[in-house]
């Protein structure tokens, strides 16, 4: 596996615009396809119930949130693992600051209006917050600043999740973080041979 | 040479009625003797109770909610083919990893799902089920030529099972004794802190031989019987080899039962109008987007087709509860169904959102397949185990913990007799 420099990847938008999607799905394919087993996501959900426990969603605690998300990525890029952040942080000088932090930075905006969000919220956040029932819900009744000039925006509306993810890797082979791939399986947990052996044994046992 | 501080056996797929029992005839009195200096038992497997799900909480001490590993065969994201989940899935780190952070050495041998073999730090480790190619399956690679030597083989040939049970059972035999010859060889050559094994054999003769164990038929239950026997023998080589305070762990990853016939979900699901499957069917990429409210993916794993996480899903966000309810009460009226647990009640933790919608549960001999290849409702095959969710079992030497065990107490007892903190952990240290 080629040696390259570990960096954060930052999902910025506004709550179910796709950013959690895309932070798995850009997980799976670094590491199924590039061999970077020593990876680590950082929600924003899990975040809110470990590190910033506690916290709250005025402007401050939500900036000290994204000092916190920002420290542990900066950590973790120094170390050699690659990290991926998938959370709201509304505050555009908040990002830049985490920017500024980390070092190694990708900034993911995902673009999508507040209806368009709304439109596909299963969990009924968004209908909760319009009703009243949910104080300082980001899009509703708190700000989201986009980025003045994120390494990428993405339209997760109008655009397929793989065909964004495909736009992400481009972006970090482009930006050196990755290497582009040499063909093949190189880097795969299972080569296509080793795929159907593994196929093979589950069936024998009636998992397939 | 200095003995391991822990030691884990693990007897895949073992119930502990089945060891009560050959304890009740004077039987496998290694084991036996264990049981009686400690307690053993009845332990719980995680859902689904399947061996990558399971080995994956005995080695992290987490619930799958936390780990990641949900079957050995996932859903890409965003597409309809498959994947198999490998030592990459499991979210959270094993022992052998808390145990390499503090300085500690570690062997580990055939635990399942821990394919690739990942460099270990100072260490040695060898996959276990499913690992297609030896030469990827062993750290350091310097390692290879000791287990040629001894004719070491990662699992039997499971194909053999259906369709030469001679063969089958000769090879269970001559492949455990080399298992057994490497694990010696290994305690009596390389200091370890932690020496963490599993005898996966034992599962692979509850799938073919189960139910002729159980009906007394000749002479596969005499080759069951004989080669727990051997079991009970090598585990009697390795206790020889440990100090007498080291903490010594045994345990199975799920129980087992007589298999009567396999449910083929998705074909009663398709009955009843929630799927809509291709013929011929192949996979889950047979399944018809547009046409399709709900599937399941083996072993009971039932997802919602949901717009915007399944490609051409078409239950809207907006319906995903209701219609989860919905499913959930159209398994629960079904014969083979005991239970249909929602995921946030199965799982908890930062891994969670990605299991299944519902996961089911099925009474003993009928077994949950998400196999699609089949057009009926349900067969009997080859197969004549399955596995169980509870009567796994857990026993610690010396100990008597009392209640039920789960299978991710080993984790905990494990960091617990390392000297390492368990307190994060899901599991219980059984003192």
């Amino acid at each position: 596996m080629p040696h390259t420099p570990a960096f954060t990847v930052w999902f910025t938008g506004l709550p179910q615009s796709g950013k959690s999607t895309l932070a798995d799905l850009l997980a799976y394919e670094l590491r199924e396809s590039r061999g970077l087993s020593a990876l680590e996501i950082l929600d924003g959900d899990v975040i809110r119930t470990e590190l910033s426990r506690g916290l709250g969603f005025s402007r401050e605690d939500r900036d000290e949130n994204i000092r916190r998300i920002a420290f542990v990525c900066k950590v973790l890029t120094r170390a050699g693992v690659p990290n991926i952040v998938a959370a709201v942080s509304p505050y555009r000088e908040a990002r830049e600051q985490a920017r500024a932090s980390v070092g190694r930075f990708v900034e993911v905006y995902c673009a999508a209006t507040a209806d368009q969000c709304a439109e596909r919220d299963y969990k009924g956040n968004y209908a909760r917050a319009r009703a009243g029932e949910i104080a300082h819900f980001t899009g509703v009744d708190d700000p989201y600043e986009p980025p003045a000039s994120p390494e990428l925006t993405l339209d997760t509306v109008g655009r397929s999740p793989e065909d964004c993810l495909a736009e992400i890797m481009q972006k970090l082979e482009a930006l050196g973080y990755l290497t582009p791939p040499g063909g093949g399986d190189a880097g795969k947990a299972y080569s296509s041979e080793e795929e159907a052996e593994v196929a093979s044994r589950l069936e024998s046992l009636g998992y397939m | 040479m200095p003995g391991p501080r822990v030691c884990v056996i693990g007897l895949d797929g073992t119930p502990a009625s089945y060891l009560r029992r050959r304890f009740a005839e004077g039987a496998l009195p290694n084991l036996a003797a264990l049981a009686q200096q400690g307690e053993l038992l009845s332990s719980w497997a995680p859902l689904p109770p399947i061996s990558s799900v399971s080995w994956a909480s005995a080695s992290t001490g987490t619930n799958p909610g936390r780990h990641g590993v949900f079957g050995f065969v996932e859903r890409k994201p965003q597409t309809w083919e498959i994947t198999f989940t490998n030592v990459m899935t499991i979210r959270e780190p094993a022992v052998w990893q808390h145990a390499a952070r503090a300085g500690m050495r570690s062997i580990v041998i055939n635990v399942p799902g821990t394919y690739p073999a990942q460099p270990q730090q100072n260490g040695i480790l060898v996959s276990g089920f499913v690992s297609p190619v030896l030469e990827k399956s062993v750290q350091p690679p310097s390692l290879l030529p000791f287990l040629n030597e001894r004719g070491y083989l990662i699992d039997v040939d499971l194909g053999l099972g259906h369709k030469d049970l001679e063969a089958f059972s000769e090879q269970l035999f001559t492949h455990h004794a080399a298992r057994t010859r490497v694990l010696c060889d290994l305690l009596d050559t390389e200091a370890c802190d932690l020496f963490y094994a599993a005898f996966t054999g034992t599962d692979r003769l509850h799938h073919f031989l189960w139910e002729q164990m159980e009906k007394g038929e000749e002479p596969w239950a005499g080759r069951f019987a004989a080669y727990y026997d051997a079991i009970d023998h090598s585990v009697g080589q390795i206790v020889q080899r440990l100090d007498d305070d080291c903490r010594l762990i045994l345990l199975s990853d799920h129980g087992f039962c007589r298999l009567d016939e396999e449910v083929f979900v998705n074909r009663w699901l398709e009955r009843d109008g929630w799927v809509a499957l291709e013929d011929p069917a192949q996979s889950i990429a047979s399944i018809i987007p547009d046409r399709t409210r709900a599937y399941c993916m083996d072993p009971g794993r039932l997802y919602v087709n949901l717009a915007g996480r399944e490609p051409g899903g078409i239950v809207q966000p907006s319906e995903y509860e209701s219609v989860r309810a919905e499913l959930k009460s159209w398994a629960e009226s079904q014969p083979w169904v005991t239970r249909a647990t929602v995921r946030e009640e199965a799982f908890s933790g930062p891994m969670a959102e990605h299991g299944p919608d519902l996961v089911l549960s099925s009474p003993n001999g009928l077994d949950l397949k998400g196999a699609v290849r089949t057009k009926e409702l349900q067969a009997k095959g080859r197969l004549t185990g399955m596995h169980t969710q509870d009567d796994a079992f857990v026993l610690v030497r010396g100990a008597h913990p009392g209640g039920e065990g789960k299978v991710e107490d080993v984790a905990a007892t494990v960091l617990d007799g390392l000297g390492l903190d368990p307190s994060s952990l899901d599991g219980r240290v059984l003192r």
